[in-house]
């Protein structure tokens, strides 16, 4: 790192990840470079295998390249340990899934309050934070619910509740729209968006689903591992 | 949009990653109760282990107390200090000529309720048709109710009155063979010091059953005056009978009385270096109780460790989920443990609850074994056996607990911690 240099918020260098099915291998990830910048609305599109979960996972610290580096902040934590990488995805990234999002014995409150206890907080503050962010997402007087008493929906919005109360610098969200009906989608896009517009959250999104990128202001097309297009949209 | 306090007051970023043990017990009592059949089954039988166990170990802790008293307080006290040699060979030329170091030490002694002296001699007893050997016992027979239950077990006629120096009590089964009843004449002949016989004419007082053929069939008891007389030991008996105020007093009496009284003159013996059969019944017994107590535990183990697992395998990708939010391994292998300990904590303390109040309804009531009479009192034990709970059950049913809990804790815990986040979030 180059001192007076403002770095990226996220850099990615020469990707590779290959997968061996049997005999065959798979080349997940071929060669992707990539540079992201705070407050973006990204949406990485693509078929089935076409890389695009693989280099999300990449860019949460859940997975590690074959090569090539990853670099958050201008931090890499491919050499860290699993326990580090852990506490790095707590202190730097959301994460939004497509579904089973949620602790299933915990409460709304107690799901978005979790991570902010992991975090060291303290407990009447973050009940307080919980309640706000489950305000902000449209949930206030939902928090008692357990997820089974909220529909699919409104878990996703739990969901992006407690991925943004955590501050995170990035909020990696895949297919979040997958399991939900086109309305819902559309509410849960919209409210997206606003969060990005508001807190100037960089959100990164693996989909295929139009409504999802018909609201990019980024597009990154993947096929058979490789950025084919990257577009901004404005 | 409003602006809120996640965003405005960002949250601790020093590092630490940590839960509460409200948090971790809140979890654990939650994800017990997601399969409530399972876990209701496997509380079943960890309170039928821990119940029975524990009520085990209070009958047998029961039956032993009552080994232990019934042995002491029947015959033997708890220490018995004697003249060097007498207790090999019994011979009454070992006797103590001088007993008063030994009452003085044995008064002075705090843990000393009371003690009495002795004379035994082996001998004859003749009726007109009949003869049994005996053995003499020349007791205080005051003293003597105060240190051991003999004077209880009079069961025809009456204890010896101080000053009756001319009756004898004759053990149930010395009458028998004697065909000697209350008011009998007989006479019995034993050996002085020196190799002198002597005889001595006594009449029956009472007829006793201690329950304990061995005493029954040879005890002729006579006052210590009589017998000191008849044996010319002036004022010398050959054995001085404590009774401490419990059996766990009974090394510190002992190690004090070695150190006051001079071992050239007087030999100090335990109840169980006298006779070591109730001794060894009670360390087999504790050797048992680990056996069983380690067949329970592995029993049990093996009952919650595959619960552990089920639930584990069942929740892959909700500990994917939260390993993907940054919980650490650490957390992860504590919240299966918590789960564990939280499982084996409910069925410990029900099924102990339970064996508690069990020996609290037989505590009192006891249980009874009269029809195993014969072969009980033998061993000294009561045919009626009431169940003690004490300090060290409970010690025991704690540590079987936590050995258990973190026995079959740790495997899943630890297999928790090896799941890779992205592969365990694809589980369904």
């Amino acid at each position: 790192m180059v001192e007076g240099v403002p770095v990226a918020l996220i850099e990615t260098r020469d990707l590779m990840k290959v997968y061996g099915l049997g005999e065959v291998s798979i080349k997940a990830l071929d060669g992707v470079s990539l540079v992201v910048e705070k407050g973006e609305f990204l949406v990485l599109a693509g078929r089935s295998g076409s890389g695009k979960t693989t280099l999300l996972n990449m860019l949460g610290a859940l997975d590690m390249p074959d090569s090539g580096t990853v670099r958050i902040h201008g931090e890499e934590y491919q050499q860290l340990s699993k326990n580090k990488r852990a506490r790095f995805r707590l202190r730097h990234i959301g994460f939004v899934f497509q579904a089973y999002n949620l602790i299933r014995v915990l409460t709304a409150r107690e799901n978005v309050s979790y991570v902010l206890e992991l975090q060291g907080m303290a407990k009447a503050e973050r009940l307080e934070c919980a309640d706000k962010w489950l305000e902000e997402v449209g949930l206030g007087g939902f928090g008692n619910r357990r997820p089974d008493q909220l529909s699919g929906g409104q878990q996703q919005r739990v969901a992006v509740a407690r991925a943004l109360a955590a501050a995170p610098d990035i909020v990696l969200a895949d297919e979040p729209t997958a399991n939900l009906d086109s309305h819902t989608a559309s509410e849960l896009l919209d409210l997206l968006v606003e969060l990005n517009e508001a807190h100037k959250t960089t959100f990164i999104f693996a989909s295929h689903d139009p409504g999802v990128i018909s609201r990019a202001k980024r597009l990154i097309e993947m096929q058979d591992g490789r950025i084919t297009n990257d577009e901004i949209k404005g | 949009m409003s602006e809120p306090l996640g965003a405005s007051t960002p949250p601790a970023k020093n590092g630490a990653v940590t839960l509460s043990m409200v948090t971790y017990f809140l979890l654990a009592l939650r994800n017990l109760t997601r399969n409530m059949r399972r876990t209701v089954l496997t509380l079943i039988s960890l309170v039928v282990a821990i119940g029975s166990l524990t009520f085990m170990l209070t009958l047998t802790e029961g039956y032993l107390g009552s080994m232990k008293d019934n042995f002491v307080l029947t015959n033997f006290g708890h220490i018995q200090i004697n003249a060097p040699g007498f207790q090999d060979d019994g011979l009454i030329d070992n006797y103590m000529a001088d007993t008063a170091p030994v009452v003085a030490a044995a008064q002075a002694d705090p843990n000393v309720i009371a003690s009495t002296q002795r004379a035994y001699v082996s001998g004859l007893a003749n009726v007109a048709a009949a003869s049994a050997a005996i053995t003499v016992i020349g007791v205080e027979p005051d003293k003597e109710k105060a240190v051991t239950r003999m004077a209880e077990f009079v069961t025809d006629g009456a204890w010896l009155e101080v000053g009756d120096n001319g009756g004898v009590v004759l053990g149930v089964g010395v009458a028998e063979t004697l065909e000697a009843e209350l008011g009998d004449k007989v006479v019995m002949t034993t050996q002085a010091p020196g190799g002198d016989f002597s005889s001595q004419v006594f009449r029956v007082r009472g007829i006793m059953e201690s329950g304990t053929p061995e005493i029954d069939r040879l005890m002729a008891i006579v006052t210590l005056e009589a017998a000191q007389t008849w044996m010319e030991l002036g004022d010398g008996a050959t054995t001085v009978v404590l009774r401490v105020d419990s059996h766990e007093n009974t090394d510190a009496v002992y190690e004090r009385m070695l150190d006051q009284l001079d071992g050239q003159q007087f030999e100090t013996q335990r109840w169980f270096d006298v006779d070591p059969f109730i001794q060894q019944i009670v360390e087999s017994s504790d050797a048992s109780i680990v056996f069983i107590l380690a067949i329970v535990v592995v029993v049990v183990l093996g009952e919650i460790i595959n619960t552990m697992f089920m639930s584990l395998y069942e929740r892959t990708r909700e500990f994917g989920l939260m390993e993907a939010l940054g919980t650490g391994r650490r957390q992860l292998f504590a919240m299966l443990l918590w789960e564990t300990t939280v499982l084996v904590s409910i069925g410990g303390a029900l099924g102990y609850g339970g064996a508690a109040l069990l020996t609290a309804i037989y505590g009192r009531k006891g249980i009874d074994l009269t029809a195993f009479t014969e072969s009980l009192s033998s061993l000294y034990m009561d045919p009626i056996i009431h169940p003690v709970m004490d300090l060290k059950i409970t010690v025991y049913i704690l540590a079987t607990v936590a050995i258990t809990a973190l026995l079959a804790g740790v495997l899943p815990a630890w297999r928790a911690t090896k799941l890779n986040p992205v592969e365990a979030m694809r589980q369904i």
